[in-house]
């Protein structure tokens, strides 16, 4: 009795499994209800790999209308690490980043403007850059998204998507 | 049921301890890893609750674990999960359901908590959690060939899917993917970059070997014992070679955690058409 339930989740389990590798409107509806993401995803860099590093950028305003210059967030892509193959927690940290920026640039193409404030990858990055430290006489602040090719440096960064300016929090 | 002739006859139950293990050591790497993240759950941080709170999630999961999103909350179930993943390290030959059942939910935690950052390791060891568990609930020799038989499963078709959505990207095709994801510093070597920069026929023939390796993975639940262990050291090669060029380390625990369940399986596939 035991074994034949689990065979029943099991098959299920592998059901949904080719079937959102197969169908993207069955991988969107399953994405909706899979909170735990049980339903794998195993597409690795494939079919378009990610070739591109993007990085976070963001810059100040001051109450007299100047801008500061563009800065890099920190932790925006890991450094090399001769011991990554063990550990590799900054990985952690760059994936989250890299798939809200991923999606942010992906949104960005597709929904209008006010519908992108309200998206998670974007009030996660406007959240964590915010919070950065800066100009202590900056009012606004601007956050931008720039592609490069990461080692390649004959490859000119490309800007992908641009923020409007946001008042930053009053210091506590 | 016994696989004779396999590393002195393991049985199920041996094998599937054998996978708690690799689960395991996956759980404690990756819990460590966001242990020592904790500044970026703060508020402020990159990987804020205030933030992951606006996700689309239904209602129910929002009220079940919304006490479990705050960097209190969320650092004890990372210490949960070490402690759990300890307890199978040190005594893998004793009575696993407790540890194993607080893996699973806290795990489940892990993946509601941090969707953004989540990877194909992940979700694997979480297949290796759950059917681990199921075998330690349910102590019966069919539910155990099943656990494995899924496990085994999961394994062939996450490589085969990867490698048939790879023959459908022109950069696959064209041979010049692993050059190109190379130079990336997210997932990239600098060093690799360099050499396959400069040798186009080795970026085109390890692009294309890459290919193969994941198409005709499934094969080896049809090889003769001896000949699976062989192809499956070229999986551990490639794994370990991920780990080394990309960074990929989890995936070293929870892939190669697949194999000894593929290796039972194999076993008996290939005896029924072999012999």
């Amino acid at each position: 009795m035991t074994a034949t339930l689990l065979i029943v989740v099991c098959l299920i389990w592998v059901g949904l499994t080719v079937a959102t590798h197969v169908s993207t409107r069955i991988a969107e509806r399953v994405v909706e209800f899979d909170v735990f993401a049980l339903v794998p995803a195993w597409s690795f860099f494939a079919p378009h790999p990610l070739t591109l590093d993007p990085h976070l950028i963001y810059r100040d305003k001051a109450a007299s209308g100047e801008f500061g210059a563009f800065r890099e967030a920190p932790n925006s892509i890991s450094a090399h690490s001769r011991f990554r193959c063990i550990w590799n927690p900054d990985r952690r940290v760059s994936k989250s980043l890299f798939d809200a920026l991923s999606e942010l640039s992906g949104l960005a193409q597709c929904v209008k403007p006010h519908e992108l404030k309200l998206s998670f990858p974007y009030l996660m990055l406007a959240n964590y850059v915010m919070h950065l430290d800066g100009n202590s006489e900056a009012v606004s602040r601007q956050f931008a998204i720039v592609s490069s090719g990461g080692y390649d440096e004959s490859e000119e960064p490309v800007l992908v998507f641009v923020s409007e300016f946001h008042a930053l929090p009053k210091p506590d | 049921m016994v696989v004779p002739g396999f590393a002195n006859e393991w049985s199920a139950e041996d094998i599937l301890r054998v996978t708690a293990v690799f689960a395991s050591l996956s759980v404690l790497v990756s819990s460590l890893e966001y242990l020592t993240l904790l500044p970026h759950f703060r508020d402020q941080g990159l990987l804020s609750a205030r933030t992951s709170r606006t996700q689309r999630i239904p209602k129910w999961a929002r009220v079940l674990f919304q006490s479990f999103l705050s960097p209190r909350g969320i650092a004890v179930i990372l210490g949960i999960n070490t402690l759990a993943a300890s307890w199978c390290l040190l005594l893998p030959s004793g009575n696993l359901i407790l540890p194993l059942t607080l893996m699973v939910a806290a795990q489940c935690v892990v993946h509601y908590r941090f969707q953004y950052g989540l990877e194909g390791s992940d979700q694997m060891t979480m297949i290796l959690l759950v059917m681990s568990w199921a075998a330690a609930v349910c102590p019966t020799e069919p539910v155990r060939v099943v656990a494995l038989g899924f496990i085994a499963v999961q394994s062939c078709l996450s490589y085969f899917i990867a490698g048939v959505s790879k023959l459908c990207g022109p950069a696959w095709r064209g041979g010049t993917a692993v050059r190109d994801v190379l130079r990336t510093r997210h997932s990239g070597h600098p060093q690799l970059w360099r050499l396959f920069h400069r040798s186009p026929c080795l970026t085109r023939g390890v692009t294309y070997l890459v290919i193969l390796f994941e198409c005709i993975f499934p094969l080896v639940l049809l090889l003769p014992t001896p000949w699976a262990v062989a192809f499956l050291s070229l999986g551990c090669l490639f794994h370990l070679g991920n780990g080394i060029a990309m960074g990929f380390n989890a995936f070293i625990w929870a892939f190669i955690g697949t194999y000894p369940a593929i290796l039972y399986c194999s076993r008996f596939l290939s005896q029924s058409i072999w012999f």
